[in-house]
């Protein structure tokens, strides 16, 4: 179900290239609309745990197994032709107003698949990849997008602000060796 | 010059205070310097330059180090609180040694959605950490200082005019800034002194 734009050789050579070099990726449009509006409509319906841990992160997460098993099926086998993928840590994640995700000492191959339709960058929540020398990838949510790192920079997630009010912001985040 | 409110000279008695301070020690002191002087550094900090500072902890407004402050009622308070008179003032209200004429000292403005996430200061020889407020604000405002145990808040201090704020530095002083809710200003000279 990923966009047939995506799933051709030298696409996917270049962004094997572009990864090298940038360390992250971000792949607009990365499903079939209908796909992603689809898994958009049943994550809003699942029950998140709440889990704040002050000098780490704050968010709502569900392990879903009939999501994740989609997930799964339609994006692993894509991702794996740009990186191996070995022990994959993989959750829904809801981010409301005061959450965040600090930088953590051990970085992380990561994927993040954006399923927020409703969401404006005053909101804050940018994910956010940094070098530690003041170098940051700054990348603003765009729904259906599929944003893709190496463990050379560490990631952040910036605290979701008043201005979001009610307005959640949902992904399904991937961590891998 | 002593700018200090008179009935905050006797260190001892402070100085129970701030050691009983849970969840780590800390002291707030209300109208704690001089109001004229306080009103006048004030003025100038709004006429300061401030850049937005953004990390993954923070977002609010800086101004450069004010240690090269040009203006003369900045640099007059900043040199005060350099002195060796206030930093023996304050090492005895904390029982601690400072490192003398030597301190990081920045006014910082938050405004609606600027926020600090919690932290220890924990770096380098930092030893004491102040702030005092320029500005009020109203607890709806948010941007008060909150002091954190591991078991969660234990402390707010919500930012007033003339209130000092100071605390130990160590690996429990967790402490954040609420988020400010509203278009309120939240200004404040914040600094910090250094182990001897």
């Amino acid at each position: 179900m990923i966009n047939e734009y995506y799933a051709n050789k030298e696409i996917i050579n270049m962004m094997i290239q572009k990864l090298k070099k940038d360390h992250v990726i971000e792949l607009q449009q990365f499903t079939k609309p209908e796909f992603a509006q689809k898994i958009s409509r049943e994550v809003k319906k699942l029950r998140f745990q709440r889990e704040e841990k002050l000098m780490s992160h704050s968010y709502g997460y569900s392990t879903d197994k009939r999501v994740l098993s989609e997930i799964v099926r339609e994006i692993i086998p894509f991702i794996i032709d740009i990186m191996p993928i070995k022990n994959l840590d993989l959750s829904i994640v809801k981010f409301e107003h005061k959450d965040y995700i600090l930088i953590h000492e051990k970085k992380q191959k990561t994927f993040i698949l954006d399923l927020t339709q409703q969401w404006s960058d005053a909101f804050g929540g940018q994910t956010v990849f940094s070098n530690m020398k003041g170098e940051n990838i700054i990348i603003n949510q765009k729904f259906n997008s599929l944003i893709l790192s190496d463990d050379k920079r560490h990631m952040f997630i910036k605290y979701i602000n008043n201005k979001s009010k009610k307005i959640a912001r949902y992904v399904v985040v991937g961590r891998f060796e | 010059m002593n700018y200090i409110n008179p009935k905050y000279t006797d260190t001892k008695k402070l100085a129970k205070t701030f050691t009983k301070g849970k969840p780590f020690p800390y002291i707030v002191m209300d109208n704690f310097f001089d109001e004229k002087t306080l009103n006048r550094v004030r003025n100038a900090l709004t006429r300061e330059h401030y850049d937005l500072k953004e990390s993954d902890l923070f977002t609010f407004l800086q101004s450069r180090d004010l240690n090269g402050a040009k203006d003369k009622a900045v640099k007059g308070f900043v040199d005060y609180l350099k002195s060796e008179s206030f930093i023996q003032y304050i090492g005895g209200l904390t029982g601690t040694k400072l490192k003398k004429g030597k301190i990081s000292v920045h006014s910082t403005v938050y405004t609606n959605t600027h926020y600090l996430l919690c932290h220890d200061d924990e770096l380098d020889t930092l030893k004491i950490a102040l702030m005092i407020y320029l500005t009020d604000m109203k607890p709806k405002d948010g941007g008060s200082l909150r002091l954190f145990s591991k078991n969660g808040m234990v402390k707010s201090v919500t930012p007033k005019f003339n209130r000092l704020a100071l605390f130990k530095i160590s690996d429990k002083s967790l402490h954040d800034v609420e988020e400010v809710y509203t278009d309120a200003i939240r200004l404040t000279l914040g600094w910090w002194y250094y182990d001897q």
